[in-house]
């Protein structure tokens, strides 16, 4: 650590964080991916990319494949030759082998660059991670660089299109984030002709599986319309890579238009292509972009199939980078549009169809004609929906045979009852208008209990009901008097209007309701984790609420000192002890993603596992499992999920930060104590050290004068020189309190290094008394940047001990040179040198080596003090045993500008 | 030993075991002491014995030194040497540039002390102006002033225009030490008070041509972190 600056706690504690979360991500040496590009199999990629690993490999870099398709024609497979080959790794699968790419064996053997074919590949269930891409990711997180190919239909926001020309609906994507974090693209190309003329000579790895989708694939029309879509992305690249490039720097990516993208996603299949139009449409105009679904009345009448549909739309949203966003509320377009101006949206896309908010009573008032007289400034973007069948039938009947039994049951009873207490009231004789007030009301009434669909049933039910008991002709359905056919009427009216409100407010009623439970789930676990001090109370406390809101078992799985995780023992649920469960828990925490059961990591894993984290630090893992087996949390749960977790996160870290506060202030209060003594003893020692030997130095003088007695002017020069050593010793140790204070500024001036070492020799003049030093500048009149003091201070303590620690008839050589603008000093001497191991040591405080010269007068502050110095110029110090003994200490001071230029004098 | 007519040094310093040899040091070689152990018996001691040097500490324990230098330069030429430990190179320059002629590092040996005393009293007995040798000599190095001319032994050295001034300045100021700042004013004016590395690089150059061992310079001495100063007698 350097000794130099000692922190306030503040910054101890900013470094302690940044420390730990730089274990998090070591941002500095993250892997490159290069991809070979094209728009079909057998364009060259493999090829291509095996060329370049073999000129890699000549240039003497180290290339492993990681894995290449073994089907590979006789050339590209020679290609292969003299590459060292990662052995696959086989995974059985419902009785075949399947042949995988071993993540983990080529983690560990961590190569400069490796090959790994395929980038858009489905791994065989039972690897890690679902997609091959995901496996590249991590290779590329722990350093590794990676060649990979990919062709353009399994660009994940051109599949659509690509399965629109060919027919061929691919189902293997890569996210375009993974494409556009590529630091290289390379485009692979040949013409259409040549390669169906290839496909001809059979020089295409066909799967037999797949000849009749390739076959569909392979005509030249197809083949041209991919081409294009190949190199428009590639071009689009290049633009981005020369905007990035003409305005600085890639972490400033252009916004040029100022643009915000919102995209509207329902439950339809349909949906997903309006997102992936959108996805294109943001890229073009270099838009950031928000998927909004909002959540009417009429999700109520969903079945599975949409609920299903409408997750995938939105993970479909959020794999392509897009934000996802749900609201709620009853007129889709007006909800739509606020949120839009909240968020200072300037396109809006929508898909043309929009079948559920089609209402006979808007008319030909469609979502799309509402947003258009309504966005203002907004642009709209019509995106044309393709009729696709929908997945499972409509909504209605599903909707009808899945409704539980018993409000129909329900309806019925309500229904039967009213009939009897009409025919009572009939008896009695109440006029029929009361008599269908009484329907009216259990029409009413069935839609407030039991739903909208059995109101609309039971409102037909009432009219026909009225219509057999009480109107002539009784038990016929004609009627006589056409008065009645407006009874009917109003009372089919009312009574489906009744349903449709009554359900409208059932369905506001359940959201406020679920709303409400979410603040209230928040605001609880806020007050909780407020109140709780100890680390201990706090996990405990959050897997209970965690419990308890979910109705899930929750783990919470903290990292130790060297950010591992340990499995809890003895713990309520089941799976914290299992080995594996816990080797989930670590990957969360050094990816700080989520990954287990339900999402495309490790997705065996029993829990799901969230990591907890802070904008630099994860905390922990938070692990969670269902209580009822099988059920896998909604998209609305997973949001709560992952609010809560960057909650408890906070709170940990908190728990954490102040821990280590208290830690590092006592530690501070320690060394300023320790400081305060030191230098107060140092000044009590200086003046009667400087008293001592001024007095001694008289004497002496008075003693030369009269030329009396030569013992007596050897012991006044010894009191004169071991006074001034004395002090020089003192003077280090105040130098030392001084720098690891802080109190020290540094006073960088550019100076002639040889002013630097004539000034230090020129105090050690004394000291020297005759010796040799040999003085050797490289260059003409070098300069260096640091404090004049200071550097003259690290010189006298590195000659003062280069005369302590070497016969005194051998001489000392000071070297200085100037590399690349850093300014190199060696002091060398012909002593005892330094025992092996104790190169690093000699720099401690109060360390004088462990060599045979430990009876040598010093403090052993010297070199530390030099250390310290050194440092706070940003350069450093090493120490050397020289060939033919001695010891070399060389150190570097760094520049932190450019040198003075000093325009030479014009001679008279 | 020290009759009515020696000079007379006042001692501002509050530590006794300094007083005490300064005192006895100074009283062997002839001179008169006067002993303040405070800034305002200081004061009082100047203003009514006249002495005809003062050595001040500057860490009184009533005031800054620095104060007493100011005020005392208010209405008076008399020669002052500072006396302050390794490590306050800030209040030295302070010092020296509030008016101060010297300054000593404690500990210093005797020797020392008497040498830049009588430097100091010889420049102040000096009339300024009148009577300044034109030529000069140190070691092997000698000259003329007016008529910018440097030899070393007998060989003449060319000084382009700056390095003469600043030789030139040095050698008028002889044995005392002249601060970067001062240095920069004089030569270059009072525009590149930043631009230390000038004075740097052409002492470096001066010493190159005038000093055999220019790494281990006997005339042209650097008080590092201060300036520098020229040693007549090496």
């Amino acid at each position: 650590m350097n000794e130099l600056e000692r922190p306030t706690p503040e910054q101890m504690l900013a470094r302690i964080r940044s420390e730990t979360s730089d274990d998090v991500e070591p941002a500095s040496s993250v892997g490159k991916l290069r991809l070979f590009f094209g728009y079909a199999a057998g364009v060259g990629k493999t090829y291509a990319m095996l060329q370049a690993a073999q000129a890699m490999k000549r240039e003497g870099r180290e290339v492993v494949i990681g894995y290449v398709e073994p089907h590979a024609r006789p050339e590209t497979h020679s290609l292969t030759e003299g590459l060292e080959t990662i052995s696959r790794l086989q995974v059985s699968y419902r009785g075949s082998v399947l042949q995988e790419f071993d993540l983990d064996t080529t983690l560990a053997r961590k190569p400069e660059i490796v090959l790994v074919d395929e980038l858009a590949h489905t791994n065989a269930p039972g690897c890690r991670h679902a997609k091959r891409w995901q496996d590249v990711e991590e290779l590329l997180a722990a350093g590794i660089n990676v060649l990979s190919t990919l062709n353009v239909q399994h660009v994940e926001s051109l599949n659509d299109v690509v399965a629109e020309i060919s027919g061929v609906q691919v189902r293997e994507t890569v996210p375009d984030s993974v494409l556009q974090r590529a630091d290289e693209v390379t485009l692979i190309d040949v013409s259409p002709d040549d390669l169906l003329e290839r496909l001809r000579q059979g020089k295409i790895y066909v799967p037999t599986q797949a000849a009749f989708a390739l076959e569909k694939f392979f005509r030249k029309n197809n083949l041209v319309a991919l081409r294009e879509m190949a190199l428009r992305h590639a071009a689009d690249r290049v633009h981005d890579d020369v905007e990035v490039a003409r305005l600085g720097s890639a972490t400033n990516r252009p916004w040029p238009t100022n643009e915000r993208l919102l995209v509207c996603v329902g439950p339809s299949p349909t949906s997903a292509k309006v997102v992936r139009a959108a996805k294109r449409l943001a890229d073009r105009i270099h838009a950031p972009w928000i998927a909004l679904h909002i959540e009417s009345s009429t999700a109520t009448q969903w079945s599975d199939a949409d609920r299903q549909q409408l997750h995938r739309n939105l993970k479909l949203a959020e794999s392509l980078g897009g934000e996802v966003v749900q609201a709620s509320g009853d007129d889709v377009s007006q909800e739509l549009l606020t949120y839009a101006f909240s968020r200072n949206v300037t396109k809006i896309v929508v898909g043309k169809t929009s079948e559920t908010t089609r209402r006979w009573w808007r008319g030909a008032n469609s979502l799309v004609d509402r947003m258009l007289r309504d966005s203002g400034n907004m642009d709209i973007v019509v995106v044309r929906g393709v009729d696709e069948p929908r997945s499972g039938s409509t909504s209605w009947y599903t909707n009808q045979s899945k409704l539980p039994s018993l409000r129909w049951m329900e309806a019925i009873s309500f229904t039967t009852v009213a009939t009897l207490i009409t025919l009572l009231m009939n008896r009695v004789g109440f006029s029929e208008v009361n008599l269908v007030m009484v329907y009216l009301l259990t029409v009413v009434a069935i839609a407030a209990r039991c739903g909208s669909l059995p109101s609309i049933v039971a409102s037909l039910a009432s009219v026909l009901i009225f219509d057999l008991l009480f109107t002539q002709p009784y038990y016929r359905i004609t009627v006589y008097d056409s008065q009645y056919l407006v009874t009917f009427a109003v009372m089919l009216t009312v009574g489906l209007l009744a349903s449709t409100l009554t359900s409208r407010v059932r369905y506001q009623a359940d959201t406020a309701r679920r709303n409400e439970r979410r603040a209230e789930a928040l605001y609880r676990l806020s007050r909780r984790l407020a109140n709780t001090a100890r680390t201990a109370d706090l996990l405990q406390e959050t897997e209970q609420i965690v419990s308890e809101v979910f109705d899930a078992h929750a783990v919470i799985y903290l990292p130790d000192a060297g950010r591992k995780v340990r499995p809890i023992l003895g713990h309520g649920a089941s799976f914290a002890a299992s080995a594996k469960e816990f080797a989930t828990a670590q990957w969360v925490l050094d990816h700080n993603e989520p990954a287990g059961n339900g999402t495309n990591t490790l997705p065996s894993s029993e829990a799901l596992y969230i990591p907890l984290s802070t904008p630099d630090n994860v905390a922990g893992v938070m692990a969670i499992q269902p209580a009822q087996n099988n059920k896998q949390l909604s998209i609305d749960a997973r949001q709560l999920l992952e609010t809560y977790a960057t909650h408890i996160a906070f709170a940990i870290e908190r728990n954490n930060l102040s821990e280590r506060s208290q830690r590092a202030e006592l530690d501070s209060e320690a060394e300023k104590l320790r400081s305060s003594l030191l230098s107060a003893v140092s000044h009590d020692l200086r003046t009667p050290l400087a008293a001592i030997a001024g007095a001694a130095s008289s004497l002496d003088a008075n003693i030369q004068r009269d030329a009396i007695d030569e013992a007596n002017h050897a012991l006044l020069e010894t009191i004169v020189d071991e006074s001034q050593r004395l002090t020089r010793m003192v003077e280090n140790l105040l130098h030392m309190t001084r720098l690891s204070s802080g109190k020290v500024q540094i006073n960088r001036q550019w100076q002639p290094v040889e002013e630097v070492i004539g000034s230090a020799l020129h105090r050690l003049e004394h000291v020297l008394a005759g010796r040799e030093v040999k003085v050797k500048i490289e260059g003409d009149l070098p300069l260096v940047h640091g404090d004049d003091i200071l550097l003259e201070t690290v010189l006298v303590n590195l000659i003062d001990n280069a005369l302590k620690y070497s016969p005194s008839h051998k001489p000392i050589e000071i070297q200085s040179e100037i590399s690349g603008g850093v300014c190199t000093f060696q002091v060398a001497d012909y002593g005892c040198g330094i025992l092996p191991g104790d190169e690093e040591k000699i720099f401690e405080k109060f360390n004088r080596g462990s060599g045979k010269n430990t009876d040598r007068r010093g403090t052993g502050l010297g070199l530390a003090i030099c250390d310290a110095i050194v440092r706070a110029h940003n350069g450093s110090i090493t120490a050397n045993n020289r060939e033919g003994g001695g010891t070399i200490i060389r150190f570097t001071i760094p520049p932190e500008s450019a040198p003075p230029n000093i325009t030479p004098e014009i001679d008279e | 030993m020290a009759d009515s007519s020696a000079p007379l040094i006042a001692i501002i310093e509050d530590e006794a075991p300094i007083q005490k040899f300064l005192q006895a040091s100074l009283h062997v070689e002839g001179f008169r002491v006067a002993i303040a152990a405070t800034a305002k018996d200081g004061m009082r001691l100047i203003t009514q014995e006249h002495p005809a040097i003062v050595l001040l500490d500057l860490g009184l324990p009533d005031m800054d030194g620095i104060r007493v230098i100011e005020s005392v330069r208010g209405w008076s030429a008399l020669p002052i040497i500072v006396l302050s430990a390794r490590g306050e190179e800030k209040s030295k320059i302070e010092a020296l540039d509030a008016g101060a002629d010297d300054y000593l590092t404690k500990p210093f040996g005797v020797g020392e002390l008497i040498a830049r005393i009588r430097s100091a009293l010889r420049r102040a007995t000096r009339p300024a102006g009148s009577g300044e040798d034109h030529t000069f000599r140190f070691g092997p190095v000698h000259g003329d002033l007016a008529a910018r001319r440097v030899f070393v032994e007998q060989n003449e050295v060319k000084l382009t225009k700056l390095e003469f001034d600043l030789l030139a300045l040095l050698v008028r100021n002889r044995d005392r030490v002249l601060t970067h700042q001062y240095l920069l004013k004089e030569i270059w004016g009072p525009g590149s008070a930043n631009e230390q590395h000038y004075v740097r690089v052409f002492m470096a150059n001066l010493r190159k041509k005038l000093e055999q061992n220019p790494s281990r310079p006997q005339f042209l001495i650097t008080e590092q972190g201060i300036g520098y100063r020229l040693r007549s007698q090496s």
